[in-house]
């Protein structure tokens, strides 16, 4: 069998709001999460990730640091970063004719109650000016609070997506 | 059967050692290997590594590596090394509690004795200045024509207090 287990798979379409609940468990300490955009309407928008904690509620505090590097094939490398935040980056500026796009997030230790939840990812589409861009991003969401699942959101409009969560198994 | 990640090694770290050393590379495919909770026990240091031949590590001068290393709270570096005894990939990491290092790591080439060694990287952490955010993008290469069969961790100065190290195949 494969170390690296299939958890869960989930298809949305047209939603502002997708929550993956109950997938994080001791099981395992990494998370890989594959997000195959394939629509988007409004743009100049952001998808974005928040955690749920064990209470089953959408983490919105003040309590992500994230920072990205948006490397665009038209214009400019650019550096974005925030700490204190209420979310970690996934895709920002996102272009409604060209809406399609793809993320690798991994997440490390979000169950366990003893660390903080740490956040890896690549992500790719067309921003609003019809530019590629492609970003690396880093994140660390600084509680210790047990995460049992995700939530990814757009700050407007909708989006649909095919979301797959797989646990890194490690067998002692 | 194709299409699996397969664990060759790990090793969890939970009293101070001076390194981590995983092998059982023996095969052409991409390996992958993974750490979480690594935290050194003093700070600032770096969190490097070499690669081992036969099971030993290789401290020659002949790594070369570059990485972006970016920051929450300020703005990002370029890092580069060439002819280096080792890649220095987490620099300033720290020892105090939740200031731990997560990340991913790919090695190419490494049982093929014609080819040099490469890796590429991704990194996270808090680091030993106030626990800020910073991680690494990029990658490295062995510039030694010879059989790689694992990979060697260690802290620059001190030990490896904990964390859960694994190697894997990409099958």
């Amino acid at each position: 069998m494969s170390n690296l287990r299939l958890i869960n798979e989930t298809t949305a379409s047209s939603v502002a709001s997708l929550s993956i609940t109950d997938v994080f468990s001791a099981d395992f300490d990494i998370y890989k999460i594959t997000f195959a955009l394939t629509d988007k309407q409004s743009s100049s928008d952001d998808l974005s990730i928040r955690l749920i904690n064990s209470s089953g509620s959408v983490i919105s505090a003040s309590e992500y640091d994230r920072a990205n590097l948006n490397m665009k094939a038209g214009s400019s490398f650019a550096e974005a970063r925030s700490t204190g935040t209420t979310s970690f980056f996934s895709h920002s500026e996102l272009n409604t004719s060209n809406d399609s796009g793809g993320a690798l997030s991994y997440l490390f230790n979000p169950f366990n109650s003893s660390s903080y939840t740490f956040h890896l990812a690549q992500t790719d589409g067309y921003d609003s000016s019809n530019n590629f861009q492609s970003k690396k991003i880093i994140g660390v969401h600084k509680d210790t609070t047990t995460i049992t699942g995700f939530n990814y959101f757009a700050d407007s409009g909708t989006f649909s997506a095919t979301i797959r969560t797989y646990g890194l198994r490690v067998d002692s | 059967m194709a299409g699996q990640l397969v664990q060759v090694a790990t090793e969890t770290v939970t009293s101070a050692v001076a390194s981590v050393t995983l092998t059982g590379i023996d095969s052409d495919d991409v390996y992958m290997f993974a750490f979480t909770n690594v935290l050194g026990t003093s700070e600032p240091t770096n969190f490097s590594y070499r690669l081992t031949e036969s099971g030993t590590a290789n401290s020659t001068s002949n790594y070369d590596y570059a990485f972006k290393e970016l920051f929450a709270g300020s703005s990002f570096n370029n890092r580069t090394g060439t002819n280096q005894n080792r890649v220095l990939m987490n620099q300033g990491s720290g020892s105090t509690a939740l200031e731990t290092q997560q990340g991913i790591l790919y090695i190419y080439n490494a049982n093929n004795s014609s080819e040099f060694t490469f890796t590429t990287f991704e990194t996270t952490f808090r680091n030993a200045y106030g626990g800020a955010l910073q991680g690494a993008q990029g990658g490295g290469v062995f510039t030694v024509t010879s059989a790689v069969n694992g990979i060697y961790f260690q802290q620059d100065s001190g030990n490896i207090a904990s964390g859960t190290f694994t190697l894997y195949k990409v099958v």
